[in-house]
């Protein structure tokens, strides 16, 4: 089992993931922004962190570097419901910034499944 | 030759001396008879007693008519009364005088005509009385050559020109009031100088030559030159010197007429540096000016920039219409312009606006016309700035198109973000429900329904979200006879029985560059749109594909204009309902749309739009309301070396496209 961090703005987001995360038996924090998530981290020992990138306070980029600064091998998911400034897709960049893997919301429950499964494969404590 | 009064009493002599005087009688009486002067004479009682030939000559008389007349038969009728008076007073103071001093005198000719002439009385005593024998010179002609003399001193007094004269030694023999007006010399210091007084130390040398010329009998016309006036100044002036001949026709000096031309100098020069400033002007600017003549619509000047922005020389030009440089479209016509050559004619200012021109290879580009009357050396000209805008527009239509698209695609990212937000919770808790339910359960099969209705509703975001993302495909070499025919296939299955598809895809029509994908989506929308069109009623859908050749004449578009190149031509035709010409203008905006609420977002043919520029082809709508409605898509046909650099790295990227599409 896992122990995962999630951050997302949007409560039934929240729910919907944790539900489905749970489900599969492993632990889960969550986190409303970035600087809750930012902190949440340093308090823990994650498996995995699960990040939106839209987000106010702290948005998602600058959290998986700052992360990423903390604990090098860390794994970041990074999950977006879109949009992009510009030609620069949210996702994308996150991708090249860091993240391990990235979903396009709305995840189909099965994508997530894969998702933990290919990225906890490796981890120690799966 | 007129007889003495001494002279006149002749003594009786003997027969050898009357012989001799006789012989000397004899001679007198020749001498007078046959004297060039009119000569009569005149008794104590008034009657002629004699007459020579000039005199016969003079008045037209025979000598029978005049002897024994009274004198006065000579002399016009005003003055007869007044004659015997004047004849008795002479008698009694008889010497030889002139007569009439102070007056002019008249002889009477038989014919009536009077003439002017110059009388000499001159008494002679003889035995009969006193005799006066009249001298009498016809001066008529000698009158007139004094008339026209002083006529002619007159002019030259009057003149405005300086008129001089010179000697061959180039001494000044004449100065009238225009040359002292001028040179500022009276005419007692000009008189007697030499002429060199009037010309610059640096110019003497002309006056040799000009002598020279004289001298030969040469005339000089308009040499101009300049000559210094008495205070100094120095004066353009044009001269013109003739010889002065006597009457054996040697050359004994020269008339000069000078006229000042310093205010004609600065005037030419003023319009001279006037003249060279607006053609450089005229050349120099990058606009092209057009002067065309206000009656005949014809062009008279036309610059070079002009003339070359629309393929010709400016010869060529010359005489061209509006009409043949112009795309013909209306309101691109001849009428077209010719109303707004009215409203500048009415309205007295310029006018400006934007012109649909054709060059003379038959391409069609923008032109920006700015218009207005004037009046060149008296003929009412249109005078016409233009300046090729094809480029200017294209942008502002880009530009306006990708300010749309931005603000959509700003748009379209935050309502993506929202609604795939909304989406997930929906999705994946009912997922999260299906999957603690019994397989096969009715609940199952309608929850499943939840999700695959969430799906959808991503999928629309999706599409949204890619709205605009035009710069992120990649082109390939694509056979567009291929790409059209499987789009044809989709079409098919969207189109009701009600409307007949017809399709002609000319055979080889080539490959382009292009994303096969975003084409198919052009054909497919382009369809649907006709489909709409025609409704529930019956009618045809065509969908054509033919090559346009390089020599073929381009059509315009409302942005945009072709390069000679060769052309793959789409076309989509439906025999519906057609469009308004407001109608047709506003298609390809973003979010215009003509359908119903919830049956289009007025985002296809902004795409479409968008989509075909990016090939860099052009889309032409043709349209008219009931009857139908026809899309034209252009786009260039790959070159050769294109293919060939494209074909080898292209095999299996192009299987990996062919996937992704539909």
């Amino acid at each position: 089992m896992a122990h995962i961090l999630l951050v997302d703005d949007d409560p039934l987001v929240v729910e919907a993931l944790s539900d489905a995360i749970t489900n599969k038996g492993h632990t889960l924090v969550t986190a409303i922004n970035g600087k809750e998530g930012m902190k949440k981290f340093a308090e823990g020992v994650f498996d995995l962190v699960i990040t939106d990138i839209v987000m106010p306070e702290k948005e998602g980029i600058e959290t998986i570097m700052e992360m990423r600064r903390l604990v090098p091998d860390v794994r970041i998911v990074a999950i977006s419901g879109g949009g992009r400034m510009g030609n620069v897709e949210f996702l994308h960049m996150a991708e090249k910034l860091g993240a391990t893997a990235t979903l396009k919301k709305p995840i189909r429950l099965a994508e997530l499944y894969e998702m933990l499964e290919r990225c906890l494969a490796n981890s120690p404590e799966a | 030759m007129t007889p003495s009064k001494r002279e006149a009493p002749i003594p009786e002599l003997e027969s050898g001396q009357a012989q001799a005087l006789r012989k000397s009688e004899e001679r007198f009486r020749r001498l007078i008879e046959f004297a060039p002067t009119a000569m009569i004479m005149v008794g104590p009682t008034g009657m002629i007693e004699m007459v020579n030939i000039q005199a016969e000559q003079t008045f037209g008389y025979d000598r029978a008519e005049l002897l024994g007349k009274a004198v006065e038969i000579l002399i016009p009728e005003r003055y007869k009364s007044g004659h015997p008076t004047l004849r008795t007073a002479f008698v009694a103071n008889p010497e030889s005088r002139p007569m009439g001093i102070g007056r002019d005198l008249y002889g009477l000719r038989k014919d009536g005509s009077e003439f002017a002439i110059e009388i000499g009385l001159n008494p002679i005593e003889t035995d009969g009385g006193m005799m006066v024998l009249s001298t009498i010179i016809d001066i008529s002609e000698r009158r007139q050559k004094a008339l026209e003399a002083s006529y002619l001193a007159a002019i030259i007094d009057s003149s405005g020109d300086a008129i001089i004269g010179k000697n061959l030694d180039g001494v000044i023999t004449s100065w009238n009031p225009a040359a002292e007006r001028l040179f500022g010399y009276t005419p007692a210091e000009a008189l007697g100088a030499h002429i060199s007084l009037l010309i610059p130390p640096q110019r003497l040398h002309e006056e040799a030559v000009i002598l020279e010329q004289i001298k030969r009998g040469e005339r000089i016309r308009n040499f101009e030159t300049v000559r210094r006036c008495k205070d100094g100044r120095e004066l353009a002036v044009s001269l013109t010197v003739s010889p002065i001949r006597e009457t054996g026709g040697k050359v004994v000096g020269a008339s000069k007429i000078i006229r000042d031309i310093t205010e004609h100098r600065q005037a030419a020069e003023k319009l001279r540096l006037s003249e060279e400033r607006f053609r450089s002007i005229f050349g120099a600017v990058a606009e092209g000016i057009f002067i065309a003549d206000a009656e005949t619509g014809r062009f008279v000047d036309v610059n070079e920039p002009g003339a070359t922005m629309y393929g010709y020389t400016p010869d060529e030009m010359i005489n061209l219409d509006i009409e043949s440089i112009s795309s013909g479209v209306a309101p691109y016509t001849q009428e077209g312009a010719a109303e707004w050559i009215q409203r500048a004619a009415t309205s007295g200012h310029a006018q400006q606006f934007d012109w649909h021109a054709k060059a003379k290879d038959g391409r069609l580009f923008w032109a920006e016309i700015s218009i207005r009357f004037a009046e060149i050396s008296g003929r009412r000209v249109v005078l016409a700035i233009v300046r090729d805008v094809t480029d200017r527009r294209m942008i502002e239509a880009q530009l306006r198109q990708a300010l749309k698209l931005e603000a959509i695609g700003t748009l379209a990212g935050g309502v993506a973000h929202e609604l795939n937000n909304l989406l997930q919770p929906i999705i994946m808790m009912t997922e999260l429900v299906i999957a603690d339910l019994p397989d096969g359960s009715r609940q199952t099969h309608q929850l499943t329904r939840v999700v695959d209705a969430g799906v959808k509703a991503s999928e629309i975001v999706q599409r949204i979200l890619a709205f605009g993302r035009a710069d992120e495909v990649s082109h390939i070499i694509l056979d567009i006879g291929l790409v059209v025919r499987e789009a044809i296939s989709f079409i098919r299955t969207i189109t009701p029985s009600t409307i007949t598809l017809r399709v002609d895809i000319a055979d080889s029509v080539g490959t382009i560059r292009g994303d096969k994908t975003q084409l198919t989506q052009v054909l497919i929308n382009l369809a649907t749109n006709a489909r709409d069109a025609i409704g529930a009623s019956v009618g045809t859908l065509s969908v054509s594909l033919s090559k346009l050749g390089k020599d073929l004449p381009l059509p315009g578009s409302d942005v945009g204009v072709l390069k000679r190149e060769e052309y793959a031509v789409l076309t989509v035709e439906d025999s519906g309902t057609g469009m308004d010409e407001e109608t047709a203008a506003r298609i390809f905006e973003p979010f215009f749309t003509t359908k119903a609420v919830g049956k289009g977002t007025g985002l296809g043919l902004s795409v479409t739009h968008g989509i075909i520029t990016g090939h860099g082809g052009i889309v032409r709508v043709d349209s008219e309301q009931g009857h139908g409605t026809r899309f034209s898509i252009y786009l260039p046909l790959a070159k050769d070396d294109e293919i060939s650099a494209a074909t080898a790295k292209q095999g299996e990227r192009g299987r990996t496209n062919d996937r992704e599409a539909w």
